[in-house]
């Protein structure tokens, strides 16, 4: 059986509304009965004393005349009250007169004594008085069956009132709790849907205003305070997910930024470390190749002299053209060390590059052959470079001689030139140009680009390639002020794109570089130049063109041949570097007391060099070593014609 | 308790054994100890006494049946808080009035001697004769078996301006009186 306490509100309000109606009604019941039963004794004594009473004075008279017949049917009258046993009527001096109903277990003789109850019987005694004399005695027994009859029918009615109350209270319980269980019941369900559903937008109804109601109304309160609170936790919540989300977003991208870092530091290192290479290389190249130089100038010179005096037709002769042929060959080979060693001293000019490009469409198709395409893309946009013509050129057929070497079953090569291009990243931030030169070829691996603009570095077969040609490249480029890049991939081909920057202002001058014939004269020179076999070949060739000259190992000893010389100095033709006095020191000294002069400078040494000695190549007449004689005669000429302008002369720091 | 009991009832029977012997003396004696109760069951007006502390009188009338028993019976008896005075009368012509009248069977050839002496008097007339009450008497004694009855004239005792127990009445045949 369940416990009451674990029995639900309504069975527990039911019970509780029947038993207390149930035990109320017995209460009352076993009270009444109970009263009754008692009070009903009572009567039952006093009704049946009553009756001996009657009886007693209805017999006296036949007791007096001791009449049993009449007595008897005195007694007989008891016929008509029920629950009368017996009675008996004794004369005055105790003997039986009459009998009523069963003879046997009266008492033979009056007995002194009261009425009495004795074994659910009333026994009474009534003495049979006539005047207040009592001529004999009245025994009544009567049974008290129908006390407990009307007992049970007591019980029988209380019962049938219990049944009755319980089952108007049954029904009465069943609404009647519905008063109290019914807030409590929707407080429930509503508790269930807030405890099922996250919705808890949900309230209780408050239906009165008893403690149900108030019950209600803290429990939406508290469901009130519960939603803030979870709001506020989601809130919390929410925000914590976010800053999480926000720092580790923030967190990769500081990794990412610092993997980046870390990954450029070590490019830039790799740069750095490739730009050290590089520098150490050209600068043991540089070194050698100016040494190199002012042999080959020696050589050339001397070779170009004897070709001169020698008649053609002597085999002499022959041989001396053979000398000059690999001389040159040998100064180019030396000019393109300086060139990548960046000690050339260039000479720049404003130029076009399409127009440069379309000049060298035919000679580069020649060399490229018939089984490879040339396509020119120029971009009629971009603004003219201010850059050394010849090294242009250069730099474009040694990479078109690298495009056709890796194609050796054709394919096809284009040339782009570009203003500002897009594509090309690492770029200049300055306007500038970009030359494009792509292949269809076999393309190069990463060892190989790694090591791609070193001298001597080649993939070609021995004696095929020299190993100088991007290594050239790379210098001239540095040189101009431009950068180079490089995409290749193997059998993708190879795309070099060259970076430079655009003149500034549109100081185009025309070079109007007059090819005149080459002309000598009879003016004096001065010529200073520390290499003793130099020296005398650069006389030759100018005494050659008729020239006078004086001669000087430096700047020093140039200024005492000139104070010892009582005569006129047209032109100055020095070396810049020098070990006692440079050049430019000279020129300044000699200027300043003869503002006339004319300076031709010689050089073998780096642009770069040159300027650090006060030579401005722009405004100052200058020639490269090594030089062809012609040019020297040319050049000495060329400014021995310009008229006398003191201020073109003067300039300098 | 028990013996006193069983000792009680032995008594008790020997007594009744002996009034059987004696059932002649015993028929008077319930007729004597019956006079009395008439007395007791009947009221006389008031002016049938001289004073109030007046004795009730009782005459036996002709040869006495009773002898002494019955003023031994009534001695110390009261009616109506009256002493009782019993007086007897030989010869029915010499009866007085009296309160109650009992004519003894020995004067039943004279009786009408005695209702007229108490004629128009507040006496109760008693006899012991048949047809007693057809001549003029109010109650008269007869036999059944062995037993002692009684027969009423309640219009004779009317008549007489008593007013007889309804009690007795009931007790009593009742035969309409002349």
């Amino acid at each position: 059986m369940r416990r009451l306490s674990d029995m639900s509100i309504q069975a527990k309000l039911k019970a509780i509304i029947l038993a207390t109606s149930g035990l109320a009604l017995l209460s009352a019941s076993v009270i009444v009965v109970a009263h009754d039963a008692v009070t009903s004794r009572q009567r039952h004594m006093d009704r049946a004393r009553l009756l001996a009473e009657v009886i007693a004075t209805q017999s006296c008279a036949a007791v007096d005349f001791d009449d049993a017949t009449a007595a008897a049917e005195v007694l007989r009258a008891l016929d008509r009250v029920k629950n009368i046993e017996g009675a008996r009527l004794f004369r005055r001096d105790g003997t039986m007169l009459a009998d009523y109903g069963s003879a046997s277990s009266m008492p033979p003789r009056p007995e002194p004594g009261e009425c009495r109850i004795a074994d659910g019987k009333v026994l009474i005694w009534q003495s049979v008085r006539h005047e207040q004399e009592a001529v004999g005695t009245l025994y009544i027994r009567a049974s008290l069956a129908e006390l407990s009859e009307r007992f049970w029918l007591s019980i029988a009615v209380v019962a049938g009132a219990l049944a009755i109350g319980l089952l108007v209270a049954f029904p009465l319980a069943t609404r009647l709790q519905r008063v109290v269980t019914g807030p409590v019941l929707e407080l429930k369900k509503t508790m269930e849907v807030v405890a099922s559903h996250p919705d808890r937008a949900v309230r209780a109804q408050k239906r009165c205003d008893d403690e149900l109601g108030a019950l209600a109304d803290g429990f939406n309160s508290m469901l009130v305070q519960i939603e803030e609170r979870d709001t506020a936790l989601r809130r919390a919540h929410d925000d914590l997910e976010r800053r999480v989300d926000e720092r580790t977003i923030e967190l990769q991208r500081e990794v990412e930024e610092r993997k980046q870092a870390v990954a450029e530091l070590r490019a830039k290192e790799e740069q750095l470390v490739q730009a050290q290479k590089m520098e150490a290389v050209g600068r043991l190249a540089g070194g050698v190749a100016h040494d190199f130089n002012n042999m080959l100038q020696a050589i050339l010179g001397f070779t170009s002299m004897g070709l001169t005096v020698l008649d053609p037709a002597d085999p002499v002769h022959g041989y001396l053209l053979e000398v000059q042929k690999a001389g040159e060959r040998a100064a180019s080979l030396t000019r393109q060390l300086l060139a990548f060693s960046r000690r050339q001293v260039l000479q720049p000019k404003v130029l076009n590059l399409n127009v440069l490009m379309s000049d060298m469409q035919k000679m580069l198709r020649r060399l490229i052959g018939e089984d490879i395409e040339l396509l020119l893309d120029l971009d009629t946009a971009i603004r003219p470079v201010k850059a050394d013509p010849g090294q242009i050129e250069q730099l474009i057929l040694n990479l078109a001689v690298n495009a056709r070497d890796a194609m050796p079953k054709g394919g096809r090569i284009v040339i782009r030139t570009r203003h500002n291009d897009p594509a090309v990243p690492e770029t200049l931030s300055v306007p500038h140009v970009t030359i494009s030169v792509s292949d269809t070829g076999c393309g190069m691996d990463a060892a190989t680009r790694a090591h791609l603009f070193e001298p001597f570095f080649t993939t070609k077969l021995k004696g095929q390639g020299t190993g100088l040609g991007l290594s050239t490249v790379y210098g001239i480029v540095k040189q101009s002020g431009g950068q180079i890049r490089l995409d290749s991939q193997v059998d993708r081909g190879t795309t070099f794109h060259i970076t430079l920057p655009c003149v500034p202002n549109e100081e185009v001058r025309n070079e109007t570089r007059g090819m005149r014939p080459l002309r000598g004269g009879a003016e004096t020179i001065l010529l200073v130049e520390d290499e003793d076999t130099v020296r005398g070949m650069l006389r030759g060739i100018l005494m050659r063109a008729g020239y006078r000259v004086l001669e000087a190992r430096n700047g020093r000893v140039a200024l005492e041949t000139v104070r010892e010389f009582h005569g006129r100095i047209h032109l100055l033709l020095t070396d810049v570097v020098m070990p006692v006095m440079g050049g430019r020191e000279l020129a300044e000294r000699l200027q300043a007391s003869q503002p006339d002069l004319k300076v031709v400078y010689m050089s073998g040494y780096t642009e770069d060099q040159v300027v650090l000695h006060g030579i401005s190549m722009d405004r100052m007449p200058f020639l490269h070593k090594p030089f062809a004689p012609a040019a020297l005669v040319a050049k000495v000429r060329e400014v021995l014609d310009v008229p006398a302008e003191p201020a073109a002369v003067s300039g300098g720091p | 308790m028990r013996t006193f009991t069983v000792v009680a009832a032995l008594l008790a029977s020997a007594l009744r054994a002996h009034a059987q012997d004696r059932a002649g003396a015993r028929e008077h004696e319930i007729k004597a100890a019956f006079l009395l109760n008439f007395a007791r069951y009947t009221e006389w007006p008031r002016n049938a006494f001289e004073s109030d502390d007046a004795p009730f009188t009782i005459a036996v009338v002709g040869k006495d049946p009773f002898g002494a028993d019955l003023d031994a019976m009534l001695k110390d008896k009261r009616v109506a808080g009256r002493p009782i005075r019993v007086v007897r009368f030989e010869k029915a012509a010499d009866v007085r009035p009296c309160h109650l009248v009992f004519v003894a069977r020995s004067e039943r050839d004279s009786l009408s001697a005695v209702v007229d002496a108490a004629k128009d008097r507040p006496s109760l007339v008693v006899g012991e004769t048949d047809g007693f009450i057809g001549k003029g008497g109010a109650v008269n004694f007869y036999l059944e078996g062995d037993k002692v009855r009684i027969e009423v004239g309640p219009d004779v005792v009317e008549r007489h301006g008593l007013r007889m127990s309804s009690k007795l009445l009931r007790l009593a045949r009742i035969v309409k009186g002349k």
